[in-house]
């Protein structure tokens, strides 16, 4: 039997540790949706809706994510740049530590400890983990690049090289401590400040983490798949240095009306409305790219995911934009409506390319086929039922939930009291845990299609 | 063994290489012209336009008094 070369191990090796994360993380959002709605499924003291949200978003942008993007970006350098990787041990060591970092991370935010800062809850002694692992993979990734066996640059290797950098920059400033304690640290910057940096953060790790690095994706397996060549190079170098130059003058949106000072509110909502531009010179490239022949939606089972994906790219940033409007966010803020806009995000556009991504790259080093387009049809159409309820249900309340909190009566006093625009919530709640559910069962398809395909083939290659 | 060579080359169409979508463009450039025009109303050290001003004018509209 042939043996698949080692940078494709590695490939496999990333993909299946974020497979084990991303079913943990699924999971646990699933039963975190039901406690909103049902407080009996809160479970002692580690099974509490505070502690869980935080380990779901965690092991799903850290687990899953990273894990996910870390293996993808590996395959994708090593056909660009027409050469294996420069350390390959570095990148198997950098596995397990990953996995360890992920764990202790889990570990530690069951256990309740954490820094209070919304998607850099991890407390010093795991950051310091983090900063290791990524420094690690930058070394290879960069040092691969840099000794590329081909000039070009595809679009592709410039949105790696951007997440690489950025989210180290983002990371290492936002979890700058104050260290008490092994397990206490506290934010260096306080008060605004805190509350600044701490946007710049969470608005950006968005940006690095959930759209560079889809977008690398997106760019180089749409061509892959469909055969079709993307419609024009200059577009995407266009688009990519405008978003990159754009993105992290935004964080201050997620501040509007609060002491932050006005011109800097008003700063980052200009930038944030401009950066619809450059992200719909994706958009746009990616249709003009299947233009010339729509039937591949049809012939070619994997266009779909990538047109669908880059859709709700194209609606995520045209809904988080106009978020960022002063009036809008007057009416959304602190509603319902911010985890279906947050969802329509990671559930559609990132869930499906990234698997999409996966069935081209097992296919690939396995040198097969998938093993049923069927199913892989099945965990599509699932998949996207799941999340655009699970959306469409968030926005509706959150609607209502934020027109109920302005509503005045005519002596100036509020219509509704707190509990009563809350109770609305329940049924939509418990839409979206049906939602979730379908979502999940749509990704039970693709972890099975997936695992099904390397078992097929390793069996060809063994049959030869 | 020997790794699977990607032609970059395939990975752009040629004829269009160097397009931009006229809309695109003219969309991109008014964003840019809005963006200005924004900034200089919404920013108070231009216009005198604040948050809290805003704010105290709309609840004396209300008149709650």
């Amino acid at each position: 039997m042939k043996e698949i070369s080692i940078d494709s191990k590695i490939v496999m090796g990333y993909i299946y540790s974020s497979l084990f994360w991303g079913v943990i993380g699924l999971l646990l959002g699933l039963l975190i949706s039901v406690q909103m709605w049902a407080p009996a499924f809160n479970f002692g003291e580690f099974f509490t809706f505070g502690r869980l949200r935080t380990v779901h978003t965690n092991v799903l942008a850290y687990g899953l994510g990273i894990g996910a993007e870390m293996g993808v970006f590996y395959y994708i350098i090593t056909k660009l740049t027409k050469r294996s990787l420069i350390f390959p041990k570095l990148a198997i060591a950098n596995l397990i530590i990953f996995n360890i970092g992920i764990l202790a991370g889990t570990i530690t935010l069951f256990m309740g400890y954490t820094q209070s800062l919304e998607y850099a809850e991890f407390e010093w002694p795991i950051d310091i983990g983090v900063v290791i692992i990524w420094v690690l993979f930058a070394v290879n990734v960069i040092g691969t690049i840099a000794t590329r066996k081909e000039k070009h640059m595809y679009v592709s290797l410039w949105y790696i090289l951007v997440t690489v950098v950025a989210v180290a920059i983002l990371y290492i400033v936002n979890n700058l401590p104050v260290v008490v304690s092994l397990t206490k640290s506290y934010h260096i910057f306080s008060g605004l400040n805190s509350a600044n940096v701490q946007w710049w953060y969470g608005h950006n790790a968005v940006g690095f983490l959930f759209t560079t690095p889809i977008l690398a994706m997106f760019y180089y397996f749409l061509p892959k798949s469909t055969n079709m060549p993307i419609y024009s190079h200059r577009l995407s170098i266009i688009s990519f240095w405008s978003l990159v130059f754009m993105y992290l003058w935004t964080g201050a949106h997620h501040l509007v009306y609060s002491p932050v000072p006005d011109w800097l509110q008003t700063l980052s909502i200009v930038f944030t409305i401009a950066l619809i531009a450059p992200s719909w010179g994706s958009v746009v490239n990616g249709y003009m790219t299947v233009q010339p022949d729509w039937s591949k939606m049809n012939s070619q089972y994997l266009t779909k995911f990538f047109i669908l994906g880059i859709t709700f790219y194209g609606l995520q940033t045209l809904q988080g934009p106009s978020q960022g409007i002063r009036a809008i966010s007057s009416l959304i803020h602190f509603t319902d409506w911010v985890p279906g806009h947050v969802h329509m995000g990671t559930m559609g556009w990132v869930v499906l390319v990234t698997t999409a991504s996966m069935y081209y790259i097992v296919t690939k080093i396995y040198n097969t086929t998938i093993y049923s387009e069927k199913l892989a049809n099945t965990h599509f159409w699932l998949v996207l039922v799941g999340q655009v309820v699970f959306s469409i249900t968030m926005w509706i309340t959150g609607i209502r939930q934020g027109a109920m909190w302005k509503s005045y009566n005519d002596d100036g006093t509020l219509m509704y009291t707190f509990m009563e625009t809350l109770v609305g919530n329940y049924p939509y709640w418990q839409m979206r845990t049906v939602a979730g559910a379908v979502f999940i069962v749509g990704m039970l398809f693709f972890l099975f299609t997936l695992i099904m395909t390397v078992v097929k083939g390793k069996r060809e290659q063994s049959s030869k | 063994m020997s790794i699977e060579e990607d032609d970059v080359e395939s990975l752009s169409r040629e004829d269009t290489a160097h397009k931009l979508p006229l809309l695109w463009v003219v969309f991109y450039l008014s964003l840019i012209v809005w963006g200005v025009y924004y900034y200089y109303s919404y920013t108070p050290a231009f216009t005198g336009w604040t948050q809290d001003k805003e704010l105290t004018e709309s609840l004396d509209k209300l008149n709650l008094n």
